[in-house]
């Protein structure tokens, strides 16, 4: 790894850097500064690139004028019990597959996989009568489940490679010392596929955080209304797009997955490799 | 023997949980599917295969998977090397890398609905800062709605804002857990930097690149939320998943929307099969 | 490698637990202040209109609407201050704008003519339930205070999403709940709600109210086949031709009155726009399904050959003996030459959008469009704050005149099931009211007012421009028969996406797509059964209505 020294293709890459960065940098700002500027101004032509006179006032009524507050908790309640229902069955059966060899193990493996490739749109109205018949519909815990469900084999398929790549000796060792497996599998496995945990957990909840087909079939009210369903209700209506607010709610959704990322940077590293770089 | 039994035992509550949840309803398409269906009608009459027969028959399903398989493509052949060369790039030291890595994730952490309505500002006649761009440079109004080929471009951009730092994040922390003796070995007989990377670099991530090119590959079969936002499925833009929305699923269509569904599912179970046999080896 | 990762951990999980127990407090806490957010969506403790509209000036300080003032009059009576009247309602801009202040713009008007002192008594203390159609609920919540105050009753509202409304009112009513007191009834499915309806002419005799004062247009399709009415009218629109003058005065050219008058102005002011950044027309609505059949089928109206079904039975009629079908669409091939790029994907909102920034001299549209160009808050060419004049006019004829009138009637129907029909009733009434329904439609709440002494009067047409058009063209409605079947969207949307295929090139001849939909269409009233000998569609002219119903079908 070079420290930087001025070279021309140090140039280049600074060059590269900044292109990269506006590339990705851009859109989020225009969203930054059309929660801050007038109605009127987001349509300007030309576009302004800072807000004239900047207005708080949008951040402020996206509270208030409707229950956006509500469906921003649904939102993450939603997102971190599905992350919990994900982990709690991924966990075992990446464990089970692979630390064990049964026939059918690699079945049962595509099996899971299987139910990835599931387009929501074709189970979306078999599951609005199922939840119709079991009292489901507009629940959070609804939410919980299915997004539970369709994250569980992304779940199954990254631990796998974390736990192959933990030596069975390791848990033998402290199997030997007097602890049961499960213990074993506390102490030892665990904390070690925790950077892989980690980054699961962290594309299980921007998932769930953003998915909008599912919650805004299954939900009604802000019982259990999303916040992406919230942004949908500020376009199509009498006042057509409403381009601040939703603006302002896009800001107010990405915050909590940004602090989430950001306190788990360090482990996201080795998380994100799936277990796959020896 | 207990051995054996315990993996599949381990794996039985994931799967009935996904059975119960997922394909159970995913049945009822099936069932549903030899029917003449519709949710306001009363009157069912069962049909065999009639509504496979008018799925296959209907030009709008065909355009639907030529569209599918096109946008997969095109997205998987952009997201990819941009991801790994924005990674590669990311994988050196310069100050503030930190930094650069957590603004690098940001269009994964948005929700999907606010980046489609922020690229529609963005893109829209006379309104869109693109446009501007666009008009100043000279080349006038660019039909990013009605036009397939520029509308496609739009689909490209904004799925590739948002899914390449997935690629790039994923390969990032591939190549910075790569251990060093290799490399050292390689500068010691004077490798090139492209030898480097070709010979040594690349087949070592490449178990991640397939596990994570599956994935997204498989995700982007699914491809909609773009579709809705530009051009609502016009324009030869509509992609499966779009058309069965407008189709089965808002009209109430259960038999036809059963059947689509059948087939959607059918086309990806074979595609899944064929990556994962392919590259099994690597992966497992 | 343990020491420090176990740190690491406890880090992470006390950060984690803080985050989660800081949401299950604030949602907890959320959860216990406000009132039941799923039956209401005011905030806490308020009584008093604060409808919350997104109007700011152009200087972006927002502007609400004032709260409810008790001014007195003094030959009133003491209800009097809960009467909807202008300068309780509307926005300051809106009272600069149209002159009103604290006075009456009807002459008769039902809320004014009913005795609330005999009422109050009986009804004081009750609770009444209304399912509002989507989010947007500000139409009931600005006369929940008039209604709770007149009558001493609690009005809750629950807003339901657009998409699972139909549905779910269907379970409610079918289930026999009595969850819901009244619904916002779509005039499109208006039939598959009426078995479970109640008729509310018997309540209209005891409060002597006059139902003819709806215009029969607004009646046609919540009237029952033995001339019920199941409901009164919340929303009472009809399309209109919008243009700006200024930029057709420049060019030399009068409106347009017929379709091909639209188009000669088109190419006339086509290079034109190109110079300033506008163009001609701006299509409202025309995205691949059924906005395309609906878009075509307002122009197919205008040629006489047309009538979308043949008569006396439901065989469609999309061609017309003369090509009428088929011009109208050549017609839309050309306007989209002349329309933003992209137009022939447009949905409302982007139609709309476009059009509130200034990028079209002409279009066709509800009349919330006209309404809310002159918004400063919201458009970029209100002539209050620009030099553009804004005109509305009757929508352009082809070889005949038809105002369309599909999908734009939505009335309050009173469920079977509910055990509070007369406070239903009396809700109803509040809100659909004369003066209520032409405070609604100057309001800019796109919910408009379907009286004839409402659109007839001038003094009306200074708050909401469009009216003037509505009243002249009102007595030549005419809808489409599907929407009087449940198949209706099935078949716009099959037809339309042969009609697309037309529009976006991939079929070369009008006539031909226009054959594909038909055949399509036929097949799905074959499967369904409507084409069974002897079954004919409804009257869906409002000519012909008024005839079955002995009406008079008022004319300007």
């Amino acid at each position: 790894m070079n420290k930087s020294k001025f070279s021309y293709s140090n140039l280049i890459y600074v060059i590269l850097l900044i292109l990269v960065l506006v590339w990705t940098l851009l859109p989020v700002y225009w969203t930054i500064t059309a929660a801050f500027k007038s109605r009127l101004e987001v349509i300007a032509w030309p576009p302004t690139f800072f807000p004239q006179k900047p207005t708080l006032n949008w951040f402020v009524s996206v509270w208030t004028d409707r229950p956006n507050i509500n469906y921003y908790i649904n939102s993450i309640v939603a997102s971190i019990g599905s992350t919990i229902i994900a982990l709690a069955l991924g966990i075992p059966s990446a464990y089970g597959c692979a630390r064990y060899t049964f026939r059918g193990r690699q079945d049962v493996l595509f099996t899971i996989l299987t139910f990835r490739f599931l387009p929501p749109a074709t189970v979306i109205v078999p599951l609005y009568l199922i939840g119709r018949m079991f009292h489901l519909i507009d629940t959070t815990l609804y939410l919980a489940i299915l997004y539970g469900a369709i994250n569980v084999p992304i779940v199954t398929w990254v631990l796998l490679s974390y736990f192959k790549e933990i030596p069975v000796e390791l848990e033998e060792s402290y199997q030997l010392d007097g602890y049961t497996l499960f213990g074993a599998f506390r102490k030892v496995t665990l904390p070690l596929a925790r950077p892989g945990i980690v980054a699961v957990s962290m594309l299980i909840m921007a998932f769930s955080f953003g998915d909008f087909l599912i919650a805004s079939i299954l939900t009604t009210s802000p019982a259990a209304k999303t916040l992406p369903v919230g942004i949908s209700e500020y376009m199509g209506g009498e006042w057509g797009y409403m381009w601040n607010q939703m603006a302002a709610l896009t800001i107010y959704g990405l915050i909590p997955l940004l602090i989430i990322f950001f306190l788990v940077r360090k482990n996201l590293v080795r998380g994100l490799t799936f277990g796959a770089v020896k | 023997m207990r051995k054996l039994n315990l993996g599949l035992l381990l794996s039985i509550p994931a799967l009935i949980y996904l059975f119960f949840w997922l394909f159970f309803p995913f049945l009822y398409n099936i069932y549903a599917s030899l029917y003449y269906w519709t949710m306001y009608n009363p009157n069912i009459k069962f049909i065999g295969a009639g509504n496979y027969i008018a799925a296959f028959a209907d030009i709008d399903f065909r355009n639907s998977v030529f569209a599918t398989f096109f946008y997969t493509v095109i997205c998987y052949m952009v997201e990819l090397p941009l991801g790994l060369g924005i990674a590669v790039f990311l994988s050196r030291d310069f100050k503030g890398v930190g930094i650069v890595r957590l603004l690098i994730a940001i269009p994964i952490l948005m929700m999907p609905i606010g980046v489609s309505v922020m690229w529609k500002l963005l893109t829209m006649p006379k309104i869109g800062l693109l446009q501007y761009f666009s008009e100043v440079l000279g080349f006038g109004v660019i039909d990013f709605y009605g036009n397939f080929w520029f509308a496609s471009l739009l689909i490209l951009l904004i799925d590739a804002w948002q899914w390449t730092p997935f690629f790039a994040i994923v390969l990032l922390a591939a190549l910075l857990s790569l251990p060093r003796e290799p490399y050292e070995a390689a500068k010691i007989d004077c490798a090139s930097s492209f030898m480097i990377f070709t010979r040594i670099t690349l087949p070592s991530i490449q178990p991640v690149i397939v596990i994570v090119s599956i994935l997204r590959i498989l995700d982007l079969m699914k491809l909609s939320d773009p579709i809705f936002t530009i051009t609502m499925g016009g324009s030869g833009t509509e992609t499966l998943s779009a058309y069965i929305y407008r189709v089965a699923f808002k009209p109430l269509d259960i038999g036809y929307g059963g059947a689509v569904a059948v087939l959607y599912w059918i086309l990806m179970y074979v595609l899944a099969n064929i990556l994962v046999r392919r590259f099994r080896s690597v992966i497992q | 490698m343990s020491e420090p990762k176990k740190v690491g951990r406890r880090t992470f999980l006390n950060y984690a637990i803080a985050v989660v127990a800081t949401g299950v407090i604030v949602g907890a806490a959320t959860y216990f202040a406000a009132p039941k957010a799923v039956e209401t969506v005011t905030a806490p403790g308020t009584t008093v209109t604060t409808t919350k509209t997104v109007t700011t000036t152009v200087t972006g300080t927002p502007t609400t609407s004032p709260t409810t003032s008790p001014t007195t009059s003094p030959t009133a009576v003491p209800w009097e201050i809960y009467f909807p009247r202008a300068d309780r309602i509307l926005s300051e801009w809106e009272l600069k704008w149209t002159g009103w202040g604290a006075k009456y713009l009807t002459k008769t008007d039902w809320v004014r003519s009913i005795d609330w002192g005999k009422i109050k008594p009986r009804f004081s203390g009750e609770t009444v339930t209304m399912a509002c159609e989507g989010v947007d609920i500000s139409a009931p919540q600005t006369f929940k205070p008039a209604f709770e105050g007149l009558t001493g009753a609690t009005l809750q509202l629950f807003g339901i999403p657009t998409e699972t409304f139909h549905e779910k009112l269907m379970a409610e009513f079918t289930s026999g709940a009595g969850r819901y007191d009244t619904a916002e009834l779509f005039g499109a499915w208006a039939q598959d709600y009426f078995p479970y309806m109640t008729d509310i002419r018997p309540f209209a005799t005891q409060y002597g109210i006059d139902l003819r004062d709806i215009h029969p247009v607004f009646r046609m399709m919540n009237t029952g086949p033995n001339g019920e009415l199941l409901g009164l009218v919340e929303d009472a629109d009809l399309h209109v031709f919008i243009v700006r003058k200024n930029l057709l005065e420049k060019a030399g050219l009068d409106v347009p009155k017929t379709w091909d008058e639209v188009l000669e102005a088109c190419k006339v002011l086509k290079p034109i726009g190109e110079k300033e950044g506008w163009y001609p027309w701006i299509i409202y609505f025309c995205a691949k399904g059924f906005l395309t059949f609906w878009y075509w089928e307002n122009i197919a109206l205008q040629f006489k050959d047309v009538t979308l079904t043949r008569p006396d039975s439901w065989e469609p009629n999309f061609i017309g003996d003369e090509e009428g079908g088929v011009r109208a669409l050549e017609i839309i091939k050309e306007l989209l030459k002349y329309s933003p790029p992209g137009n022939i994907n447009n949905t409302y909102e982007l139609g709309r959008e476009q059009w509130l920034a200034g990028l079209g001299a002409m279009a066709t549209s509800h009349q919330c469009w006209p309404r809310q160009s002159f918004d400063p808050g919201l458009s970029k060419i209100s002539p209050l704050t620009t030099d553009n004049i804004i005109e509305i006019h009757p929508y352009p004829q082809g070889t005949t005149r038809r105002e369309p009138c599909n999908w734009t009637t939505t009335y309050l129907g009173i469920p079977k099931t509910s055990k509070k029909q007369e406070l239903a009733f009396l809700w109803s009434v509040v809100m659909c009211s004369q003066e209520s329904s032409l405070l609604m439609g100057s309001h800019g709440t796109g919910v408009e007012s379907g009286f004839v002494s409402v659109i007839s009067n001038p003094e009306v047409w200074k708050g909401q421009p469009a009216y003037k058009a509505v009243w002249e063209s009102a007595w030549t409605a005419a809808t489409e028969p599907f929407v009087y079947i449940p198949e209706a969207y099935a078949i716009e949307e099959a037809a339309g996406a042969e009609i697309y295929r037309y529009l976006e090139g991939s079929v070369a001849s009008a006539k031909e797509a226009l054959k594909n939909a038909e055949d399509k269409v036929r097949s799905i009233l074959q499967k369904a059964g409507y084409l069974e000998a002897g079954k004919k569609p409804p009257p869906y002219t409002v000519e012909e209505f008024c005839k079955l119903h002995n009406e008079v079908n008022p004319k300007p």
